[in-house]
């Protein structure tokens, strides 16, 4: 009574358990302003779905879910769209550069063992880094500063910014840094999420903070706002190339996320940056240990269908 | 010369009877096609008819064969677990399930070898052919057999009472959701002492009808028309929820 049938997955769910995973992810994004495809993906192979499936299908429900969220933080003024737009240029741009560098990976035969290499040491990284930094923060109680943008002393890496020709106000994210950086991260951002096939937002939430010196709660707002364009890019794409967008898994699951993307925010907005970097660390950390695992531990199955992440 | 003609004679009678035993032999499927339909979550076919008193039989659902592409894994460095290569399939069928009312083995060796899942070496290609035949189609069994698409079910399938030499048979065959649409072969093999005497074949329609056809007639008729409305749809429902938890003053 529960199950409907998604007719390009060729498989039926349960109509509660997706709209709960949906419900989980959509909170997850609005909360951190990812857009949940690293957890996504492999919930839905878990449960059945294609991997091709699951990937495009994921995408097609980040855009309901993102849609969501970014109206939420628009509302609390947690939106820099002048710094979204030109992150987003530089993503595509990337993604394009991204591409062309794993075909060429792939014709030296050692593409996956630097994907996976890659995304462990991304993860790790990124994750202990910020899980130190506010745990730190953390405990200099209500002094916060991380939330300011403004360092107390010009560091060497901030007075190099300040060099940096085409200097420009974001008022939204109270900072004044050259409109080159965020097109230049964006296409690193873009490079590093086409090798390793994901959206790339645990990777920008982390560059927005730490690199362009963003409020977290704007980074959030940003990064969904970002991830908005991004997803609608990659829904018609592989529905168009590939026939993979399974929309009524798409719909299940849009039905949680948006919701679950709005009591996100809620959350997000009585949450402390610091808590909010935390809690986003580690969730990276739980991800890095678990691929850590899938390459360490003897699969079952020595073959695996082509397709998905 | 008059003994061989005899034995001869004797011979050919001793085949007509068993061909004419197992001619009687007869197969029936209940439904003899699938629907699915918006809420379809598996079906189960009721496979019946008559075979010999004395015979056995053995039932097959198989899929028709594809192409499948496949990823090998290996150790890399001797220490991490990756994709060391690929591997291609060919004639893989996309279903292949067994009913027998004992299990394959114990029935014989020849029917094991049609019907079981050894009989997956012959009919399956593996390219390049410098691989391992046997342990790729022993890999990809496991794959199959965790989708539910590859199993063999021993004592499924159950006799009625004898008469005239005949005695019914009948087995549930379930249905899983992921036997997608296709064309799909029910085989039965009769078989007496050690030897398959007869096979009976019928074919299973599974068709996709109302919803779930027309959006995979969209999918794959017009598939740029299907992505842009999949994104409006899903920002239509973003936008919804927004102004929903608005007035609910939710995210003020």
């Amino acid at each position: 009574m529960w199950h409907m049938y998604l007719p390009i997955a060729g498989n039926s769910v349960n109509i509660l358990t997706i709209f709960g995973l949906g419900g989980f992810v959509g909170l997850l994004s609005g909360i951190f302003g990812v857009g949940g495809g690293f957890l996504m993906t492999p919930l839905l192979i878990m449960f059945g779905i294609p991997a091709t499936v699951a990937a495009a299908s994921d995408s097609n429900q980040i855009v309901g879910a993102s849609t969501s969220g970014t109206l939420a933080h628009w509302r609390l003024g947690n939106v820099d769209v002048k710094m979204g737009v030109l992150l987003l240029i530089g993503g595509i741009l990337g993604g394009t550069i991204g591409v062309q560098v794993i075909k060429v990976l792939r014709a030296m035969g050692n593409a996956d063992f630097l994907i996976s290499v890659t995304y462990v040491l991304m993860l790790g990284g990124v994750g202990s880094y910020m899980f130190v930094e506010s745990l730190q923060g953390l405990k200099k109680g209500d002094a916060q500063p991380t939330e300011s943008s403004q360092p107390k002393k010009k560091s060497t890496y901030a007075r190099l910014l300040g060099m940096l020709p085409m200097q420009s106000k974001f008022e939204k994210s109270g900072v004044e840094i050259s409109l080159l950086l965020p097109l230049i991260f964006g296409v690193l951002v873009g490079i590093l999420a086409a090798i390793m096939g994901v959206g790339g937002g645990f990777i920008m939430v982390p560059v927005m903070v730490y690199l362009l010196r963003m409020p977290m709660h704007v980074v959030v707002g940003t990064s969904l706002f970002q991830i908005l364009f991004t997803c609608i890019n990659v829904t018609v794409m592989q529905s168009y190339s590939n026939r993979t967008v399974d929309f009524v898994l798409a719909l299940l699951l849009l039905l949680g996320s948006t919701i679950g993307a709005q009591v996100g925010t809620k959350v997000s907005k009585k949450l402390k940056g610091d808590q909010l970097k935390i809690l986003l660390a580690s969730l990276v950390l739980i991800v890095c240990v678990k691929m850590l695992a899938g390459l360490l531990i003897t699969p079952d199955i020595l073959i695996a269908m082509k397709g998905g992440h | 010369m008059n003994k061989y003609i005899h034995i001869l004679i004797c011979t050919s009678l001793l085949l007509v009877f068993q061909a004419a035993m197992a001619a009687g032999a007869t197969m029936e499927l209940k439904p003899a096609g699938i629907e699915i339909t918006t809420f379809y979550n598996g079906t189960t076919v009721t496979i019946e008819g008559q075979i010999p008193a004395d015979a056995e039989a053995v039932i097959r659902v198989s899929g028709e064969g594809e192409e499948l592409h496949l990823k090998k894994k290996g150790k890399v460095g001797g220490l991490l677990w990756m994709n060391t290569g690929d591997v291609s399939l060919e004639n893989a069928p996309k279903t292949y399930m067994t009913y027998t009312s004992a299990s394959l083995g114990d029935i014989n060796a020849s029917a094991a070898q049609t019907y079981g899942l050894k009989a997956l070496k012959d009919r399956i290609t593996v390219l390049p052919e410098s691989e391992d035949k046997e342990f790729i189609i022993g890999e990809f069994v496991k794959l199959k057999k965790k989708d539910g698409l590859y199993n063999v079910n021993p004592n499924t399938v159950s006799y009625g009472t004898v008469a005239q030499g005949m005695k019914s048979f009948t087995v549930t065959a379930v249905i899983p959701p992921r036997m997608g649409k296709g064309d799909y072969s029910v085989d039965m093999g009769v078989v007496q002492g050690n030897k398959i005497v007869d096979q009976l074949s019928q074919s299973l329609q599974v068709i996709q009808v109302g919803f779930p056809a027309k959006l995979t007639k969209l999918a794959f008729q017009n598939p740029l028309l299907h992505g842009i409305m999949a994104v409006i749809i899903a920002i239509a429902a973003g936008l919804f929820m927004g102004v929903v938890f608005k007035s609910k003053g939710g995210a003020h």
